[in-house]
């Protein structure tokens, strides 16, 4: 991908699925509500939690708009598109049809940023003082822990939109990974309430570095880790799905081939 | 009558098309266990801690996680796959064909399919309302009633969320909201903050679908709120007709 590809076609492709997804905006802001909804668990800590009310809606606020950084969808659309035979025609042009992925999802994120606005806007309300006297050297760190967790995930839905080239299904696995990190990456339970046995295992998965270390850096809580083992497993997961993409490649008839 | 004849007739034929995905079944079974699983242990987190959840006791807690994982099974087997059929009617122009035919058109697209994979989360949902009833005992005729009345209230609300696609087209995330909806259902409404308590009572009826239920099948609160469980229903179930009949005038068919 040489620079001006970058600027130029990618560009292109970034505005046309910006326009897209912008034509669908009243359906995309149920999404962005369903992304929200796990801050109705800040309500339960602010109630029953040890810390004061505003640092677990300081947490809440970063650990949900670190969620919104998660492209989904990746997998669920390549898939349908190898098994459809969909992905033939855009075979044909001069550069991956997974860029147009990555176009779809950054402007994806552009829309929920606006359509989060008003979710933001309420906490803000709720919390006076919500976003006082945050460190600017801790908000750098965070956007590079939201960038790496966009890739993380942006090559996990790769990778399994891939395997649609080898089997039949595997929305199954997304839906059990989503579920884990619900649970066990902080979107609804800050992880420091967990066992410290069971954080030492967590640390190993990349379950806590998408939205508990970066919002807990973010809202200055102690014990936030750095993002090393995220980079692994991303590299780890890229070159897996890049390796499986060329392998499918080579298989793929299209349909009725 | 004659739609209590439909709705088996559609039943039937649903769910022997869905038995034919055995592997996708075991699937799903093993989500909802580790689902379950992770809710539970949210749960326990609170209790092991001894945070105070509102004055609940943990078994009456888990009461209302069952009514909450019942509320998923009929989402799963039920309202999920009818919703998802009416954006896809509404983006191929074929509500046309239901809207000509001499049925009513909300009865057809409400009950037309049912899926299988709801059966995990019912058997979970027994399983935590067993021990719940078990250790402190419940009313099993109010809990019967109330969950009823509970599948009806939500069933109003996911049909005015999913009247929406005539609009928007699209309802993937409606769906998906609804699914988020339920999974902030699982605790007692009174755990929470005020201002979230007020949300979950007043902007989304949550409180009514899985609390209070569990309140009145527990003894917490008298029969009287089952009167008002029904009333919420009946007038969201109004609500819904009124809102589909407004929406089919703003539709415009596939053709024009």
């Amino acid at each position: 991908m040489t620079r001006r590809f970058l600027l130029g076609k990618f560009s292109v492709l970034v505005g046309t699925f910006l326009a897209q997804n912008l034509a669908y905006r009243g359906e995309l802001f149920f999404w962005v509500l369903a992304q929200s909804l796990p801050l109705i668990f800040l309500g339960l800590w602010v109630e029953a939690g040890p810390r004061p009310g505003l640092d677990y809606a300081r947490y809440f606020f970063f650990a949900w708009l670190a969620g919104l950084f998660r492209p989904t969808g990746v997998a669920d659309y390549l898939g349908y598109e190898i098994r459809t035979g969909r992905l033939s025609p855009l075979l044909l042009r001069p550069f991956s049809p997974v860029l147009d992925h990555l176009a779809d999802q950054l402007s994806l994120l552009l829309v929920y940023l606006v359509l989060g606005l008003p979710v933001a806007g309420v906490l803000g309300a709720l919390f006076p003082g919500i976003l006082a006297g945050l460190e600017p050297a801790r908000l750098i760190g965070y956007a590079g822990f939201l960038a790496l967790g966009f890739a993380f995930h942006f090559a996990l839905g790769w990778l399994l939109g891939a395997l649609a080239f080898f089997l039949e299904r595997s929305e199954g696995f997304l839906e059990a990974y989503y579920g884990a990190l619900f649970f066990f990456g902080g979107l609804a339970i800050p992880l420091d309430a967990f066992s410290p046995g069971l954080r030492r295992f967590l640390a190993w998965t990349p379950l806590p570095y998408a939205v508990y270390h970066p919002a807990a850096l973010a809202a200055g809580w102690p014990g936030a880790r750095g993002p090393l083992p995220l980079v692994l497993w991303t590299l780890g997961v890229a070159a897996l799905a890049g390796w499986v993409w060329r392998r499918g490649l080579l298989r793929y008839r299209a349909a009725g081939g | 009558m004659r739609y209590l004849r439909l709705f088996g007739v559609f039943l039937l034929t649903a769910l022997s098309a869905r038995m034919e995905y055995r592997a996708n079944f075991l699937a799903a079974l093993v989500i909802v266990l580790l689902e379950s699983l992770g809710m539970l242990f949210g749960l326990f987190l609170f209790y092991q801690n001894g945070y105070d959840l509102g004055g609940w006791r943990w078994q009456e807690a888990l009461a209302v996680m069952g009514v909450a994982r019942f509320l998923e099974g009929v989402f799963a087997s039920w309202l999920n796959p009818n919703l998802q059929k009416i954006s896809e009617r509404v983006q191929q122009g074929t509500l046309d064909y239901v809207l000509l035919k001499p049925v009513d058109s909300q009865f057809w697209v409400s009950v037309e399919g049912f899926a299988v994979w709801g059966l995990p989360s019912f058997l979970v949902a027994g399983l935590l309302l067993a021990y719940a009833a078990g250790t402190v005992g419940m009313n099993p005729l109010y809990l019967v009633l109330a969950l009823a009345l509970a599948t009806l209230l939500f069933y109003a609300l996911a049909f005015v969320l999913a009247t929406t696609t005539i609009w928007f087209v699209k309802l993937y995330n409606v769906v998906n909201f609804l699914g988020a909806v339920l999974w902030n259902a699982q605790y007692p409404v009174s755990a929470f903050d005020r201002p979230f308590r007020l949300f979950l009572t007043y902007v989304l009826p949550v409180s009514f679908m899985t609390t209070v239920p569990a309140e009145v099948a527990l003894g917490r609160k008298g029969p009287g709120f089952l009167v008002l469980l029904a009333l919420l229903a009946g007038a969201f179930l109004l609500f819904s007709r009124v809102f589909w009949r407004f929406a089919l005038r703003g539709y415009g068919s596939a053709s024009s």
